[in-house]
């Protein structure tokens, strides 16, 4: 990416962010327990759909949400990588209705507070305060074992907190059946995790590709036995060349939820190191490590990922029986 | 369904997400005028060169002379983003230092990487 392009996406981003609806409306995309919420899904019954529409889109064209074909033809949207690191400490300390003051996005604590109040809010039905409390401040903690800047730690660990409770909350599926069989309303989409080592390099391409390829039918987890802080700079790139870098994530330790959520575990050179659930489908794709290798490698690397990838979307989506 | 299982997509009855989004409208708006008053391509420039610059802090001369802008222009930036509490201002004999707000340097560095 040339220099003018950088600062022109800067400028675009800062200029779309500078609304408050829109920050507010990050805030709960950032907490959102799909981690791709479409308009529908945000306005509810009562909510002005067209209008969170035409702001998600606003968001999108500055990559800053990264939009997915949905099943029924209206998009979901994920929070982009700038999204987090840029607005995501900006939109969490927000004033908001049940929270008039504004908090010190440097004041983690009450940032975590404002994460759990938003996240409790969301499972209201399912999950107690003290649960959500509980899963916010593990996954705070898990992140700042390793995190070598501080203050992306609230954004994260919204995130990284909804998927977590969204995995702890979900009807277990192993035997196949993703049409809500038991007649609960939206299909529950399919849950496939990608682990390897550092959740920097082979796992990020293979959610990136799948994200890109199966749009909202599928729901992509990734995680890292040992996570790195970041993505490796030169499979970041090639992603980038490819248009689908804004499908990865911040790097995320394996917990336990996300592995029960799943009907799919992808393992990616980390096999002995993934813990086995009973019922869970389990391939292992034996691939070199793309970290700091030269850019033709790394090519040939996301080049097998792909082709792996678009395999086990055919296998995913193939009718049972 | 069984009433131990939980809800398939749980969604409060009480409070939609976009209900959260729009009341909040004003008072979210202090942090939004923030972004305002640095959503402006030259104003964006002007906190990368001070922020980048040894000192952490620059004169309006150094920032004409980089920018290749006229004084006056480069100086109603300067003006309007110390107003908003996005530049401090340091008098030094005749020259004025401008630096970037402590409690918002953070913020910024985030938007400039």
């Amino acid at each position: 990416m040339t220099g003018v392009d950088h600062e022109g996406l800067r400028l675009l981003q800062v200029t779309c962010m500078a609304d408050p609806d829109r920050l507010r409306l990050l805030a709960v995309v950032l907490t959102d327990a799909s981690g791709q919420p479409t308009a529908s899904s945000l306005a509810g019954p009562s909510g002005d759909r067209a209008a969170i529409r035409a702001h998600l889109e606003a968001m999108a064209d500055a990559g800053l949400l990264a939009p997915l074909p949905g099943a029924d033809g209206e998009p979901a949207f994920r929070p982009t990588p700038d999204a987090l690191v840029r607005f995501g400490g900006a939109a969490i300390s927000a004033p908001s209705s049940v929270h008039p003051e504004p908090v010190d996005p440097a004041d983690h604590t009450r940032m975590l507070a404002r994460i759990t109040h938003e996240l409790s809010l969301d499972h209201a039905d399912t999950l107690s305060p003290e649960t959500v409390a509980r899963f916010v401040a593990d996954s705070y903690d898990l992140l700042a074992a390793r995190a070598r800047v501080r203050r992306h730690l609230p954004a994260l660990t919204a995130r990284f907190a909804a998927d977590r409770l969204a995995a702890l909350v979900a009807p277990v599926d192993t035997r196949g059946e993703t049409d809500g069989a038991d007649g609960a309303g939206a299909p529950h989409p399919l849950d496939v995790l990608f682990v390897c080592v550092h959740n920097a390099g082979r796992s990020q391409i293979a959610a990136a590709v799948l994200r890109a390829a199966a749009g909202a039918r599928v729901r992509v987890r990734t995680a890292g036995t040992v996570p790195w802080s970041r993505l490796d700079p030169g499979v970041r790139a090639e992603l980038a060349r490819r248009g689908v870098d804004q499908l990865t994530e911040m790097p995320r330790p394996l917990t336990d939820e996300v592995i029960r959520a799943s009907r799919m575990v992808v393992t990616l050179g980390c096999g002995d190191a993934c813990p086995v659930v009973p019922g869970r489908q389990y391939r292992d794709w034996p691939i070199d490590n793309p970290a700091g290798r030269p850019a033709d490698e790394i090519t040939r690397i996301v080049d097998d990922i792909t082709q792996r990838v678009h395999g086990l979307l055919d296998e995913l989506l193939r009718p049972a029986g | 369904m069984s009433p131990a299982q939980p809800a398939p997509s749980p969604r409060p009855s009480v409070e939609s997400p976009s209900l959260r989004a729009t009341l909040s409208r004003a008072q979210a708006e202090s942090t939004a005028s923030l972004l305002r008053v640095v959503s402006d391509p030259t104003r964006l420039q002007i906190l990368s060169l001070i922020r980048s610059s040894p000192e952490g802090a620059s004169r309006v001369a150094d920032l004409t002379r980089e920018l290749g802008l006229r004084q006056p222009t480069v100086s109603h930036h300067l003006k309007v983003m110390a107003e908003a509490g996005v530049l401090t201002r340091r008098p030094a004999g005749r020259e004025v230092w401008y630096g970037i707000e402590p409690a918002r340097l953070d913020a910024i560095g985030d938007l400039l990487r």
